[in-house]
């Protein structure tokens, strides 16, 4: 495992993205405006759910699914670029596949609060709103909880 | 603050009301902008609350990363600019209130608002993707490493 992560950050394009003056630092903002797409949508439709959304009432929201799709790819794209530039630093880190369940579990949810015809559940709705923001929270703190740091 | 979890948990805080401000507000200016017909204008307009929540939550935590370490934000621009940038978005937001929001309730459920209103939700939308960028720049360009403030 540790052999794969050297011959990444040994990568022409983990070198650029590490030492390039502005590469590492635009792929943080934005990863910061993807997130904020993702997971404010989410947001939005759990917060909904959870405040009165009746049977049917949900179905409209479907419309901000385009915006948090952009703000996934934008997300992904940017996240790729920070994962190539330090593997060993986030792969190592157990909080990295905490985020990633997070993320993918409130994912799931979110297309539940959405189904047609069914009243969504408060408590799936509650669930859903503190695995988006768990996500978020579990993003920040791989900044403070990695081990391994094999690349400066 | 200056504990081992003070500073990271801080950070925790102040993303997770960084994600309710932008999910209730900002999607309600991209809505305002046309973006997701199909949500009320009025149903997201409700959530708007817990985006008030959010920025006090940013507000509390950010004041304690200012208290903690003066020198790294009073002597950054980029943390003056993000400063402006939300006097600029609270401005907006009264300005909003007084003169567009009325026309915005009588608009169709899944119309576009008049044009000033939609000015006035560009310009916000505007200020909290300008806030998040300064915010990941202060981290980014930290004094002393970077003295690049013009009037500082």
């Amino acid at each position: 495992m540790n052999g794969i992560l050297v011959a990444i950050e040994h990568w022409p394009p983990s070198i650029w993205a590490r030492e390039d003056e502005y590469a590492y630092f635009l792929a943080l903002i934005f990863h910061a405006w993807g997130m904020a797409l993702l997971v404010g949508g989410g947001v939005v439709i759990a917060l909904r759910a959870l405040c009165g959304g009746a049977a049917g009432s949900m179905v409209g929201f479907r419309g901000l699914l385009p915006v948090m799709w952009c703000g996934a790819a934008l997300a992904v794209l940017s996240g790729f670029v920070l994962l190539v530039a330090y593997p060993a630093k986030a792969l190592t880190n157990p909080i990295f596949a905490i985020k990633f369940g997070c993320l993918v579990c409130a994912t799931l949810l979110l297309r539940r609060l959405l189904r047609e015809g069914a009243a969504p559940a408060r408590g799936v709705a509650a669930l859903c709103l503190l695995l988006w923001l768990s996500g978020v929270a579990a993003g920040k703190l791989l900044l403070h909880t990695y081990t391994v740091l094999t690349v400066s | 603050m200056t504990t081992q979890w003070g500073w990271p948990i801080a950070e925790c805080f102040h993303f997770i009301g960084l994600c309710l401000l932008f999910g209730t507000v900002g999607f309600f200016d991209l809505r305002m902008l046309g973006v997701a017909r199909a949500v009320p204008l009025r149903s997201l307009h409700r959530l708007i609350p817990f985006g008030i929540a959010g920025f006090a939550i940013c507000a509390i935590t950010g004041t304690l990363f200012v208290m903690t370490t003066p020198d790294q934000y009073l002597h950054n621009p980029a943390f003056l600019t993000k400063l402006l940038l939300m006097l600029v978005a609270g401005l907006n937001m009264l300005l909003f209130y007084l003169v567009a929001a009325r026309s915005v309730w009588l608009a169709a459920a899944d119309g576009v608002p008049p044009l000033p209103a939609r000015l006035f939700g560009l310009v916000s939308l505007l200020c909290w993707l300008g806030v998040m960028t300064c915010g990941r720049i202060i981290t980014a360009f930290r004094p002393p490493a970077f003295y690049w403030c013009p009037w500082c």
